[in-house]
């Protein structure tokens, strides 16, 4: 890149309103960052964002509604939560076939954790933990369909 | 404000990768805009490769946050995305359709498609990853079925321009989600999409059959009409043939 080619880009960036604008070739880096006005502005809209709903974590999956007659005794999966999926579409443990599961049984998660994908209409979602705890079981085969509010694991909460 | 942040990479294994790994290390801001000019490892849906000459096409992927979007409308970022692709082409006097779910198609080519990665958060869509590919000047496309702004119009085009172009049609089919006019944007979606309303050939669990595409149900699914009946499809349960039958 030569200086006239840099001087170019420093009046894009001036003129467009570009924020930051970074370029990596094999030789060499350039970062040229513009005072925006709208910045401040920009962070509050995108902060009052992202507001704590109700979570997607079922009651505890209440020992089987219908206990079967010759259960001995109550199943002790009520003190777990349940993660159910969001949404209609195709559980993945990984981000690709080549990948590591996000967890398996046994491991340690902390909320916000990435637990697994739910691939709807090619739209692909990353499903957050809601609490931190342990992976006690994994319910749903990798790449199978899932229904909306489908139980997909079960998680001993801290 | 969309392309804020711009950064451009000569190379990069894929513009999505490259977006997730700054997005774990808390270094992405919404509105960052990664451009390369070769992918390495360009990924398709799951692990399909999307065969691109470097430097020949736009290799575009965008951060963007939401404002109390519900997972419920997870639909309506296909619709917008999609959307921008076409009213970009259609500003360069191409006109294509939308393939569903999201390919962007002129006849039965393939222009562009999207890999949409979003991060949810309880019953919110927090953000998304939004990849898009789309065929500039490159010509040859080995088996596949694909065409190029370079094929459609016989010129060569500035990619840059492009980019600046698609970061603008982007910005206003995001505002209109952002301001929840989501069955405007569904309204829109329907009347791009390829195939609806033409008697055409699918194939199901059941088999081949001539049905019409009616439009997409509130998960996105495919509604057919099939022997007068309407029903809904999820993307594996249902394939586009061609009129010898096979699979386009």
């Amino acid at each position: 890149m030569n200086l006239n080619e840099i001087q170019d880009l420093i009046k894009f960036v001036s003129k467009s309103g570009v924020s930051e604008v970074e370029i990596e070739r094999k030789d060499f880096k350039i970062i040229i960052k513009a005072e925006s006005k709208v910045k401040a502005e920009q962070q509050i809209v995108y902060q009052a964002a992202a507001p704590q709903a109700p979570a997607q974590i079922a009651a505890p999956a209440a020992a089987p509604a219908a206990p079967v007659a010759d259960a001995p005794a109550v199943s002790d999966d009520s003190k777990y939560i349940t993660v159910k999926s969001p949404m209609i579409g195709t559980f993945y443990r990984s981000t690709s076939p080549d990948k590591d599961p996000f967890v398996s049984v046994g491991s340690t998660i902390q909320k916000g954790s990435p637990v697994c994908i739910i691939e709807a209409m090619k739209l692909f979602n990353e499903i957050e933990s809601e609490v931190a705890g342990k992976i006690v079981k994994v319910l749903v085969d990798d790449a199978s369909p899932v229904e909306y509010d489908q139980p997909l694991f079960l998680v001993d909460p801290a | 404000m969309i392309g804020r942040k711009i950064i451009f990479k000569e190379t990069l294994d894929s513009t999505n990768n490259y977006a997730a790994k700054l997005l774990q290390a808390g270094e992405l801001s919404h509105g960052t805009v990664i451009m390369s000019g070769e992918q390495t490892a360009g990924r398709g849906q799951r692990g399909a490769v999307w065969a691109a000459e470097p430097y020949k096409n736009l290799i575009f992927t965008c951060f963007l946050e939401y404002d109390k979007l519900s997972v419920a409308n997870h639909q309506s970022i296909t619709h917008f995305v999609s959307l921008a692709l076409n009213d970009l082409l259609s500003f360069f006097g191409i006109s294509a359709s939308i393939k569903w779910p999201n390919d962007i198609v002129i006849g039965n080519k393939k222009i562009a498609g999207v890999l949409i990665e979003n991060q949810l958060e309880s019953t919110l869509l927090k953000s998304s990853i939004i990849g898009i590919g789309l065929n500039v000047n490159q010509i040859e496309f080995g088996g596949f079925n694909a065409t190029s702004l370079k094929l459609e119009k016989n010129e060569d085009f500035s990619i840059e321009n492009l980019s600046m172009k698609l970061i603008e049609k982007l910005q206003v089919r995001f505002n209109q989600l952002q301001f929840k006019n989501l069955e405007g944007l569904k309204t829109d979606y329907l009347n791009q999409l390829w195939l609806k309303n033409q008697p055409s050939m699918f194939e199901d669990a059941t088999g081949i059959f001539e049905g019409k595409i009616l439009g997409t149900d509130d998960f996105g699914r495919l509604i057919v009409e099939k022997n007068s009946e309407e029903k809904s499809y999820d993307l594996k349960e249902i394939k586009f043939l061609d009129r010898n039958i096979s699979a386009i």
